[in-house]
């Protein structure tokens, strides 16, 4: 009797369960609870909290993510939850989360360079909140909103990690945004802009060193970054950073009178007044090659009149002067640029924060998602 | 011919009178002819070779033979130009070692010495012009702190054109603990510009730094060196050694004769020593 009794009481337990909406699995609400309650931007309790979750955990969340009572506002939150977290919480934590990709398939092999100061300084494995939000980026049912929000929060969180100069994430997660958004005029702008990274010599001397990273050779770099900049502009004429860079990607393959085209173009389509510095540096520069030594100059100049206490352009001009055999003038010139405070790149020498690409504008990229967040999925 | 208008600082003019076909008036050509300078070192075992003579030395100007005048180097004051990397890559300690080692150079100088101080992480600051006043460049040295990326090519090319002073020998010494990420000018550039300089450029690197490519080329075309320390804690001893070295340099000069004008000139520099090593600047630049 005890024992019947006790398979009537299962059975009874297992009909009321099967009748009754399947409650939301703790973990789950806990982690909507949190995204819901997540302020963007903020390294906040929530962020914290999350951020102490292990890999189990969120592998778990993960495959309950795709499912009814989880929707994409929600996602959407969580995404932003995961990058604030690891860009402000867990910033130098990374490891291996999936060895493989819902939808994706296996993440490429990440090329290991983190620089500071030009010294290798680490290999570049992906961090695992970065994983886990590009991951749940897949997991949105809406397709018009999934393309909508990941255009958004791919160019927040690629423009963050130029910023911090973490080429190594950046090159997996171009990766990922490229097959969601194949044909993203920013996706591919970026992408051109960490081949043009890979080009330059800080990586170049990291491939030296250690001929088995994934970085490649300068000239292969430079014909990627061409390709991106060159579809970017197909998708979207007037974007003037892809054509100033395509510019100067141009003139570093040494094909001059094609940057020339490129950056006079440029000129005419910057969007400020920082473009149009870069685009007569860059215009100098290719003249100076050509032998067009007035005309460099005169670039030069315009380039010091946009920021006055720049030093690229007045470095460039003193150099001019002396290729002239005067090097009076060429001191002259440089007189009042090596007197000039060291103040911040931004306002002094945007040629120092060049390499920055799409992190020069991470503040608006930030804005936009956010505001995404609201307006898209509110 | 002429070589370019910066370089040298003797100067001797040879007059060509050449008969005109008209016999009203002759016609006066002028060409100036200008004595080319340079710093040499010779070394036997590492150690300089002393009490040479224009006798001893024998310089090819694009393969022609030239001959030497001798300058007495030790009347011939110093205008020492230190560019300094102060990136982040700088520890702590190494930025003190590197003070230290400035100061030795500085406090090793001669009356008529002067010295100036430029330091360089993405921007190049100069914290002293050149002046004979020693404690004014190490009270600069204090101001500087450690930060920012590195424009070791933008700094060498301020340096040199720094140095360069008539009536001196421009001695530049350049250290670095890492690889440019931040200069606007073209290593190339500034090489191209170094062949025409006067300049002899001592390039000092921590480790096997990613610089090292740009200041072996940029020492080797100047006739310097580049010297390689394992750590900071050597740079005292090896600026000292450089200025030392430099001391020992012979200033030779010749007139160019039987070459063409513009265009490069590649200069070959042998001494009558046995197992002697000879450095000097590769060549210079000749003007139309």
């Amino acid at each position: 009797m005890p024992l019947l009794a006790l398979l009537f009481a299962w059975a009874a337990v297992l009909v009321t369960s099967a009748a009754m909406p399947q409650p939301v699995p703790l973990l789950l609400h806990r982690w909507m609870t949190a995204a819901d309650a997540h302020a963007p931007g903020a390294a906040d309790g929530q962020a914290l909290e999350v951020g102490d979750w292990s890999k189990d955990q969120l592998l778990t969340i993960l495959r309950q993510a795709g499912e009814p009572p989880t929707t994409d506002r929600a996602i959407a939150r969580g995404a932003v939850l995961h990058l604030d977290i690891a860009l402000l919480v867990r910033a130098r934590e990374s490891g291996d989360l999936f060895p493989a990709y819902p939808k994706a398939g296996p993440p490429p092999p990440s090329p290991s360079m983190l620089v500071l100061d030009g010294r290798n300084t680490g290999s570049g494995a992906s961090s695992t909140h970065l994983e886990f939000a590009r991951a749940l980026l897949l997991k949105m049912t809406d397709p018009g909103l999934q393309a909508e929000f990941a255009r958004r929060w791919y160019a927040a969180s690629a423009a963050e990690l130029a910023l911090r100069r973490q080429f190594a994430e950046l090159s997996v997660h171009l990766d990922h945004a490229r097959r969601l958004l194949p044909d993203d005029p920013e996706v591919l702008v970026a992408s051109g802009y960490l081949h043009e990274i890979l080009a330059g010599p800080v990586a170049q001397a990291a491939l030296r060193e250690r001929p088995s990273i994934l970085v490649g050779e300068r000239r292969a770099n430079l014909g990627e970054a061409q390709r991106y900049f060159q579809r970017a502009l197909s998708k979207s004429p007037g974007l003037a950073e892809a054509r100033l860079r395509l510019g100067r990607v141009l003139g570093l393959q040494g094909r001059h009178e094609h940057a020339l085209v490129e950056l006079r173009r440029a000129l005419e389509d910057a969007e400020d007044r920082t473009q149009s510095y870069y685009a007569f540096l860059f215009l100098g520069r290719s003249a100076e090659a050509l032998g067009r030594l007035d005309a460099a100059r005169g670039d030069f100049e315009r380039a010091s009149v946009l920021f006055p206490l720049a030093q690229s352009p007045r470095l460039a001009l003193s150099r001019l002067a002396i290729e002239g055999g005067d090097e009076r003038e060429a001191r002259r010139v440089l007189d009042g640029a090596l007197d000039t405070p060291a103040v911040d790149g931004e306002t002094s020498d945007p040629w120092w924060v060049y390499d920055r690409g799409p992190g020069r504008y991470a503040d608006r990229a930030r804005t936009r998602l956010h505001r995404a967040l609201l307006e898209d999925t509110g | 011919m002429r070589p370019h208008a910066g370089l040298p600082v003797m100067a001797a003019a040879c007059l060509l009178v050449i008969a005109g076909s008209a016999p009203a008036r002759q016609q006066t050509f002028t060409s100036r002819v200008e004595a080319v300078r340079l710093d040499v070192l010779v070394t036997v075992n590492g150690q300089p070779v002393r009490n040479l003579t224009a006798a001893d030395f024998e310089i090819r100007d694009t393969g022609v033979l030239q001959q030497v005048d001798l300058v007495s180097f030790e009347k011939i004051p110093l205008n020492v130009v230190l560019a300094l990397d102060m990136s982040d890559s700088l520890t702590d300690a190494g930025v003190t070692d590197l003070r230290q080692a400035a100061h030795g150079l500085l406090d090793a100088l001669i009356p008529g010495d002067r010295a100036g101080l430029i330091t360089f992480s993405h921007a190049v600051a100069r914290r002293s012009r050149p002046s004979s006043e020693v404690a004014v460049v190490k009270s600069a040295l204090e101001a500087a702190r450690a930060e920012g990326q590195t424009s070791l090519i933008d700094a060498s090319h301020a340096a040199m054109t720094m140095a360069v002073s008539p009536g001196a020998r421009g001695l530049v010494v350049v250290f670095s603990d890492g690889l440019d990420t931040s200069s606007w000018l073209a290593p190339d550039l500034v090489l191209a510009t170094a062949r025409r300089s006067e300049v002899v450029v001592y390039g000092v690197a921590v480790g096997r730094s990613g610089g090292d490519d740009f200041l072996a080329d940029l020492s080797d075309v100047t006739g310097g060196r580049l010297l390689r320390v394992r750590s900071t804690d050597a740079l005292r001893s090896t600026f000292l050694r450089i200025l030392e070295e430099f001391r020992h340099r012979y200033l030779v000069s010749f007139t160019p004769r039987g070459v063409p004008g513009a265009g490069w000139h590649r200069l070959q520099v042998r001494v009558k020593v046995r197992n002697a090593r000879v450095r000097a600047r590769a060549g210079y630049t000749g003007g139309s």
